[in-house]
């Protein structure tokens, strides 16, 4: 589904991503674990489009398609959602506005019909309640005021409301105590499906107790430096950073 | 930054998308061109007026000519010439119409093209489900119509144009014409009081509610005419009104001077809601051509716990020179300003309120948002006035101001006057740009990025367009969408 | 207002040379100009009239005036002492490595003539100078004691006027309290230029307690270089009429300054604080925090404005101003000003006037503090905030008490 090859990506003049490859298959969840400072948010933007972020050298696909060459609305369209790890507040514009202008802003560039009012507010009261989202948290303005918990649900909600092919989650855990963090696990976790990939960003191995992944990669300086299963992950969790891609991989 | 600059051009190519910019070709009765005692006696006699409004209008003439041009403002344009234009401008449709059935159908046909209904059995365009609005139009100098006036009429509501007023109602007009807003007060509102043409005129009795939305819309058309208009609300005691007022001109090269004057007066325990969406030709995007809208709006809440509530959505015009303010007399007053201001190429926008708290526990309110964009600029002006005697008053303001680009400015200037120890005044004031990091959240979500723009303004102005009537609502966030959509889509 | 002029620059001796030549320029221009009216827009709120009157029968001659010289504020700090605007301490006792001390150099005086934009108070000062004064910091020099400048007035002259200049050099530190006292009224102006060298830190102390008779006019120009950091405390509570009026040009990255003012108003005192903050260049920060009480008929002004030029990206200015008024009869005027060229740029300002909050008020009385006293804690609370800017606790303590002295007793002389 989506596959990078020898990325190289630069912010303000410096090179963060040093020759990245990944391939993430359909339906498959793959974690993405690295120190501080490794590059981990910058591949998450990189791959959302960000300005400031850019591609030197490198290629993504996306379900056979360049994705560099899109806008960032047009990825959106395309399947590709962020979650982003501080989600950002966006006064004056309640939750549900912002939510169906999203949702039909991405259905009319794929061709499919707006929805009205009466159909949008079944389906975000659907998937809301899933999420244990309130009436009044969606008529708030757009993460203003949210507490961390409330802005990361809200982030779920958006991509359960949007669709998306392949879902990157930048550090969906930090901030959240445990009750918070399952919460937003299960509903990650009620998205997985065969169709739907997912790269799940985190520092710590703790979320991955809860969104279990096939396929787990160590990213270091900018490349990946370690790949395996879900036990890497744990060994992580003892060991720490340090030798990874080190030692065990030389 | 790329994001940003293709922002940047989107928002400048609003010139481009004024669609109110057509004229309607239509004869009219043109005054001699220029400004002298003789003209002011033309208008005065094509208006049939008593000998007593002649003379006010002389008298502030005379004084108009000593006048020095307010300075002060961060607004900048060359000398009007005021022999320059026409200060009498009418459709030749005979004297005067009697029912809409007379109007001229090219009369009508303007309106309908504005999205003004004209017929009774119409509601302003695009809104399902409004509810009735009685209009009066003015064109140019005359008012062309007005709607609803039988009933209103059974509630004793007087609701006409001021020409009219001054045959049918003198006691009323001469007791309160220039009462709020004195015709020496600055050099706009007193060449308006020379040289007024048309308004409204609206008289609510005592204990009336009005029944419906009252609204004036004003058309200048004819070339090199300035819009000298005149509008007078009484409110009598217990009383409530919502006024609506909106405005548009064709696109032309030339600069065209509105110089109006609104004057409120709310007694014991009436209300006045007054909401205004300006939309004047505000010229190309070299700063050719638009209006110049020097206006003086001022309320005076004189009696006891009544309330004047401005709110205004500030989107056309070359330059903006508006100040719509109260005078809290009576005690418990309450004086509310609400403004949004978009200004965007190479527009010109001095704007703001002044809230006077004479009376005790007096209370006002300003929310102030202006947007400025491209080479635009934009001045927040304010004054707040605690006198002695308004023991117990209350102010809040706040005022934030959006900047989009990096060629434009906005500036936040309010003084604070406070001689009353137990008053207290509260003033905010933020200056911020739309963050990349906003655009981005919104972008990543499927939006493009003018409905990213058009999205966070509006909600930036939120708290100001929740304040205006429903059926103007609707058309201010669609003008402040298209303020700031772009060309593409 | 032309007679008073005249009489103002009746003892003007232009002398020869350069410097000559620049006091020359700016007599010219004040007597052309004259003191300003509440017509120009920057003295709007304060009226110079008095000061006219004042000026109009100033030839009286003064009584001989003594008065003792109070020891420094923070102990162990230099002190140079001019008393009736001359300077009367020998400047070369002043011995610390990388101070100097002098009068203003000719060529000093005719650059600091040349910069800044054209003031009445500083023409005045130029023009009519009994005093010049240059304090310098050499490069990478910390200052190991502050340095005192005691303004002492004890009413052998009607007006003073003294030229000061402050140039820290790069990467200097040092501390200067500038103070005013003694019992004598008449004017004094002081035109004042600073200069923060790249990476040089100045804290600048500024204690205003000239007597009620007094009238007080300062306009300090500064200007701080390269991730320099100019902090500045203002503490007015004397003077008739006073006005602490700061010019900052903001012309380097990184530079900072931080302004903290207190006014402290009764009986009729008129207590202006004015600036003005130019943002010229990308990344400047400036914060300011001015607090005034006013009680009996005092009447307060604060103005302040903040410009941000075309291409200051990245400038962060805040600017928060708040006025307590005690009396029914005070007054304040507050004019914060933002204006604003450039997109990228974090600003705001916050201005409040009210009284003291009643129920917090009637809270500590009903734990059994009396009124005056909580009264006087509420005042404390509410300047808290800028004096917290006063790092030095002795001399932090010694400002609050002599504020709590102003208020204590209103109507009396509370100094002593």
């Amino acid at each position: 589904m989506l596959k990078i090859e020898n990325l190289h990506v630069t912010v303000d003049g410096k090179e963060i991503l040093k020759g990245l490859d990944l391939e993430v298959p359909a339906g498959e969840v793959h974690a993405i674990m690295g120190p501080n400072g490794a590059g981990k948010s910058t591949l998450s933007y990189a791959l959302a489009g960000r300005d400031g972020y850019e591609v030197t050298a490198g290629s993504v696909t996306f379900r056979g398609e360049d994705l560099l060459a899109l806008e960032p609305e047009e990825r959106a369209a395309r399947g590709l959602f962020l979650g982003f790890q501080y989600p950002v507040e966006i006064p004056g514009v309640a939750t549900l506005t912002f939510l169906k202008t999203a949702l039909n802003a991405i259905r009319k560039q794929r061709g499919e019909a707006e929805l009205d009012a009466m159909q949008f507010m079944k389906l975000v009261r659907a998937k809301a309640k899933e999420l244990n989202i309130s009436d009044e948290m969606l008529k708030r303005p757009v993460n203003v005021g949210f507490s961390g918990g409330e802005k990361k649900r809200n982030e779920i909600l958006q991509m359960a409301m949007l669709d998306p092919a392949f879902c990157v989650l930048d550090e969906t855990d930090s901030g959240l105590d445990i009750d918070a963090l399952k919460v937003v696990s299960d509903g990650v976790n009620a998205l997985r499906g065969p169709d739907r990939s997912m790269l799940v960003i985190t520092h710590y191995q703790r979320l991955l107790d809860h969104i279990v992944p096939d396929r787990v990669h160590v990213l270091a300086d900018g490349r990946i430096v370690e790949s395996g299963d879900k036990t890497l992950a744990l060994e992580l969790e003892r060991t720490g950073y340090a030798g990874a891609g080190g030692e065990r991989a030389a | 930054m790329a994001a940003t600059v293709e922002t940047i051009r989107k928002v400048e190519s609003l010139a481009e998308r004024y669609k109110y910019g057509f004229s309607t070709d239509i004869e009219s009765d043109l005054a001699p061109k220029g400004l002298d005692e003789d003209i002011i006696r033309f208008i005065s006699a094509r208006k049939n007026e008593p000998e007593w409004l002649l003379d006010w209008r002389l008298k502030a003439y005379r004084h108009w000519l000593d006048m020095p041009e307010p300075e002060w403002a961060f607004v900048d344009f060359p000398p009007i010439d005021y022999q320059d234009a026409y200060y009498y401008a009418a459709p030749k449709t005979g004297s005067g119409p009697k029912s809409l059935d007379e109007v001229d159908p090219k009369l009508l046909e303007t309106y309908a093209k504005l999205g003004i209904p004209l017929r009774e059995q119409e509601v302003l365009a695009g809104v399902e489900g409004a509810p009735k609005v009685a209009v009066d139009a003015v064109f140019d100098s005359v008012s062309v119509g007005t709607t609803y006036k039988r009933q209103l009429e059974a509630k004793g509501i007087i609701f006409c144009p001021i020409s009219e007023a001054v045959q049918t109602h003198p006691e009323l007009v001469r007791k309160y014409l220039g009462s709020v807003v004195p015709p020496g007060d600055n050099k706009h509102a007193c060449l308006n009081s020379a040289v007024f043409t048309d308004g409204s005129f609206v008289y609510i009795p005592k204990g009336v509610r009005c029944p419906m939305e009252l609204s004036t819309y004003f058309r200048i058309n004819q070339e090199n005419t300035g819009q000298f208009e005149r509008t007078l609300i009484i409110a009598d005691e217990g009383s409530y009104v919502s006024y609506l007022e909106g405005c548009t001109a064709p696109m032309r090269d030339e600069n065209q001077l509105h110089a109006a004057v609104v004057e409120l007066v709310a007694l014991d325990d009436a209300e006045i809601k007054y909401s205004t969406v300006q939309n004047w030709y505000p010229g190309d995007a070299d700063g050719k051509g638009g209006i110049y809208n020097f206006v003086t709006k001022r309320g005076a809440c004189r009696g006891r716990n009544s309330k004047i509530s401005w709110t205004q959505v500030e989107t056309g015009s070359a330059i903006t020179w508006k100040y719509p303010s109260c005078i809290l007399q009576g005690d418990n007053s309450v004086g509310e300003f609400y403004s949004v201001a978009i200004t965007n190429n190479r527009q010109q926008a001095d704007t703001g309120t002044k809230m006077i708290h004479i009376g005790r526990n007096t209370r006002s309110t300003i929310i102030s948002k202006g947007i400025s964009a491209g080479h635009a600029t934009q001045t927040y002006r304010g004054l707040v006035r605690i006198q002695p005697g308004a023991t117990g008053a209350r102010n809040y303001t706040q005022c934030d101001s959006l900047l989009i680009g990096d060629t434009c400015a906005a500036h936040t200037v309010p003084y604070i006057e406070s001689k009353n120890s137990t008053a207290r005044v509260e003033h905010e004031a933020t200056t911020s740009k739309i963050s990349d990091e906003q655009l981005f959240y919104c972008r990543q979500r499927g939006l493009s990025d003018e409905e990213a723009v058009a999205l966070i303004v509006n909600g930036f102005c939120r708290e100001v367009m929740r304040e205006l009537p429903m059926e103007f609502a609707v058309e201010a966030t669609k003008l402040v969408a298209i303020s700031l959509e772009g060309s593409v889509g | 207002m032309a007679d008073t002029v005249d009489i103002l620059l009746r003892e003007f001796r232009a002398g020869e040379g350069p410097a000559a030549a620049i006091r020359a320029a700016a007599r010219e221009r004040f007597a052309s100009s004259g003191l300003p009216t509440p017509r120009a827009e920057q003295w709007k709120f304060t009226n110079l009239r008095p000061l006219d009157r004042f000026l109009a029968d100033a030839a009286p001659a003064a009584a001989e005036g003594t008065a003792d010289i109070p020891a420094p504020l923070v102990e162990g700090a230099w002190q140079v002492v001019l008393v009736d605007g001359r300077v009367t301490t020998d400047l070369s006792a002043i011995a610390e490595a990388g101070l100097e001390i002098a009068p203003l150099s000719e060529d000093s005086l005719v650059r600091l003539g040349g910069t800044g934009n054209v003031h009445p108070v500083r023409d005045l000062s130029l023009a009519m100078a009994t005093e010049t004064l240059s304090l310098r910091v050499s490069r990478g020099a910390t200052l190991a004691r502050p340095v005192e400048i005691l303004f002492l007035a004890t009413g052998t002259r009607p007006a003073s006027h003294v030229v000061m200049a402050i140039d820290l050099g790069e990467m200097a530190d040092a501390t200067l309290v500038e103070r005013h006292v003694g019992p004598g009224g008449g004017l004094l102006t002081v035109a004042g230029h600073v200069r923060v060298g790249d990476g040089a830190r100045l804290r600048h102390i500024k204690v205003q307690d000239a007597a009620t008779e007094a009238f007080h006019l300062a306009i300090t120009n500064g200007e701080a270089g390269r991730d320099a950091v100019w902090e500045r405390f203002v503490l007015s509570v004397g003077a008739r009429l006073a006005r602490d009026e700061v010019d900052v040009l903001l012309g380097a990255t990184g530079a900072e300054v931080r302004l903290l003012g207190a006014a402290v108003g009764r009986g009729n005192q008129h207590l202006d604080h004015t600036t003005r903050i130019d943002h010229a260049v990308p990344r400047t920060t400036s914060h300011e925090v001015y607090k005034t009480v006013l009680d009996d008929s005092a009447r307060g002004v604060f103005q302040g404005s903040i410009l941000v030029r075309k291409d200051a990206q990245k400038t962060s200015g805040h600017q928060l101003n708040r006025a307590l008024l005690l009396s029914p009869k005070a007054e304040m005027d507050s004019k914060p000003a933002l204006e604003i060229f450039a997109d990228d740029v974090k600003c705001s300002h916050g201005a409040t006037t009210g009284d003291l909050d009643e129920v917090a008020l009637f809270y500590l009385r009903s734990r059994g503090v009396p009124m005056a006293e909580a009264r006087a804690l509420l005042v404390q609370a509410f300047l808290d905030e800028v004096f917290d800017g006063v790092d030095n606790q002795d001399l932090r303590a010694a400002l609050l008490g002599r504020v709590h002295a102003a208020l204590g007793r209103p109507g009396e002389d509370a100094r002593g």
